[in-house]
């Protein structure tokens, strides 16, 4: 990619409009469009992002879109955007607030498998928030979420972020709805409840997942010899069709779900296992509980 | 801002050109129409072929993206080469338009960020809604023999993102060396992207590489659709 900026360690990074200068601490993030630093300001610490003057207009305005959602934003806060200038040349920057903690494939490692399922139910958390300001994430790869402490999901990287109705901005083919020859690559719901989906898989399988692309025959027998996602075989698997119009439609049958295989797990497994799987069971089911409340009301 | 039709050629190619004009000369020539020229290089190994240097002044002479690839990358560099092409095709209006506003040198990028921000919502939906052309033009020479398949993704790949899109978009496939001349179209304009996949031969020309005249003959389907146009109305 032409016109990237490579900052190192310790160097100041003077903004040409507003005179801010940033501290770089390290890099934390490389990909296609752009690479973000970790950096300290008058303000404190914040995420620095270089990309070309088109991606970081489009990514502030993703960014300030996801702010009009009430308490907690799904994304970064957006802090402000810049220009370095050196040696005649213009690098574009933004800034936007550092979000702490493990990316999805990260902090599923060495955890049993069933937690794949309460990424899912996260993830679909974020889905609702998202979706009800008319954007999807388009790209959901796992990336591009990190698990925050208070057991929620939040977003990293919005470069795919778009409009309803809108062809998909960016996307990672193994997540792609069309790669998978299962539907268009329009921006809606179902496009991303698709991505949802198969995020679950390949956290748990995603070397299989990567050989069977563009085959969803194949994705799905990987669910069904899977011990966890057979659990919610039949969520998955109205995912990959398109069924849900909705990611709380998706996050309620899902919860059902969960709760339902609870006597079969409970009799067919050793006791150990079901200890643990257990608490995960009496959680969903209480969750499911309350959600069916809510609803009746 | 009102918005015409954006015209884009797309050319993949593996290599050398090795007879007929020169390319970029073909490329500005387009360029000049209103039609922006992007290059897809496809390469085996790591990118220290001889037609590299072609691929990047053909681009640049025709104002369009080029890039280099391997097989493997291909559908999402076709993908992102045609999306950025299109807004790269609007940015350029409207830094024509600041230089005759503010001075001969401004651009996007001399304006504060929050502006940017402001006309980067707007490029985003003129890109979305404005009328596009577009015409794939395949070099299928010997050596592209292996790289066939890939293509064929590709191009289906691309149908998807562009069937998607909410404007109106035509498509029309050209490959080369033709049997008769320098170039053959194999689908005229449809408004079906689909058929770019559907209907991509398997069998190779074979023989000569002549780019330059390739696209001297697949312009000429952009003059006569517009030539159409024109009557039509």
């Amino acid at each position: 990619m032409k016109n990237r900026y490579e900052a190192s360690p310790g160097e100041q990074i003077k903004g040409k409009w507003t005179g801010h200068v940033w501290r770089v601490e390290r890099e934390i993030g490389r990909g296609a469009n752009g690479i973000v630093y970790l950096v300290r300001g008058s303000a404190g610490r914040a995420a620095l992002k270089f990309a070309d003057s088109a991606s970081v207009a489009s990514e502030t305005n993703a960014l300030t879109a996801l702010e009009r959602v009430r308490g907690a934003s799904p994304g970064p806060f957006f802090i402000e955007a810049d220009d370095l200038e050196k040696e005649g040349a213009v690098y574009p920057f933004f800034l936007m607030e550092f979000i702490d903690g493990p990316m999805l494939h990260t902090f599923i490692k060495g955890k049993k498998e069933e937690w794949a399922i309460i990424l899912l139910i996260w993830l679909l958390t974020f889905l609702e928030s998202l979706h009800r300001l008319g954007h999807v994430m388009g790209d959901l790869k796992p990336e591009n979420f990190i698990v925050v402490s208070r057991k929620a999901i939040r977003a990293v990287d919005v470069g795919g972020m778009t409009k309803f109705g809108r062809s998909i901005k960016e996307y990672t083919a193994l997540y792609d709805r069309a790669a998978w020859q299962a539907g268009t690559r329009r921006a809606e719901p179902a496009y991303d409840l698709f991505g949802a989906a198969v995020l679950t898989v390949s956290l748990l399988h995603k070397q299989t997942v990567q050989r069977v692309l563009g085959n969803i025959d194949d994705l799905k027998s990987i669910v069904q010899s899977s011990p966890a996602l057979q659990l919610i075989e039949p969520v998955l698997f109205n995912a990959f069709a398109g069924k849900y119009e909705s990611a709380s439609a998706m996050k309620r049958d899902l919860l059902l779900c969960f709760a339902k295989t609870k006597t079969r797990t409970r009799t067919g497994r050793q006791k150990r296992k079901t200890f643990w799987a257990g608490k995960w069971f009496v959680l969903a089911g209480a969750l499911a509980a309350i959600l069916m409340l809510f609803l009746l009301n | 801002m009102k918005m015409g039709t954006m015209k884009q050629l797309l050319l993949l190619t593996d290599g050398c050109s090795n007879t007929g004009e020169d390319p970029a000369m073909m490329a500005a020539f387009a360029r000049r129409r209103g039609i922006t020229v992007n290059v897809i290089g496809i390469v085996d190994g790591n990118g220290t072929d001889p037609g590299l240097a072609e691929i990047e002044a053909i681009a640049k002479a025709g104002g369009g993206e080029s890039r280099i690839v391997q097989a493997a990358a291909l559908s999402e560099t076709v993908v992102n080469v045609t999306r950025q092409a299109m807004t790269g095709t609007i940015y350029s209006i409207i830094n024509e338009e600041l230089r005759g506003i503010l001075n001969k040198e401004a651009n996007v990028e001399s304006l504060p960020p929050a502006t940017r921000s402001e006309i980067a919502e707007k490029v985003e939906d003129i890109s979305e809604e404005a009328a596009l052309e577009l015409l794939v033009l395949t070099d299928m020479s010997a050596s592209m023999k292996l790289k066939l398949p890939a293509v064929k993704e590709a191009l289906y790949d691309l149908s998807m993102s562009m069937q998607s899109r909410i404007g109106p978009s035509s498509f029309s496939l050209w490959t080369f060396p033709g049997k008769y001349s320098a170039a053959e179209e194999r689908i005229g304009w449809t408004n079906d992207a689909g058929k770019l996949a559907e209907s991509f031969p398997q069998l190779l020309s074979g023989g000569i590489t002549p780019t330059g005249p390739a696209i001297r003959q697949a312009l000429s389907s952009f003059m006569e659709m517009s030539e159409y146009d024109e009557k039509s109305i």
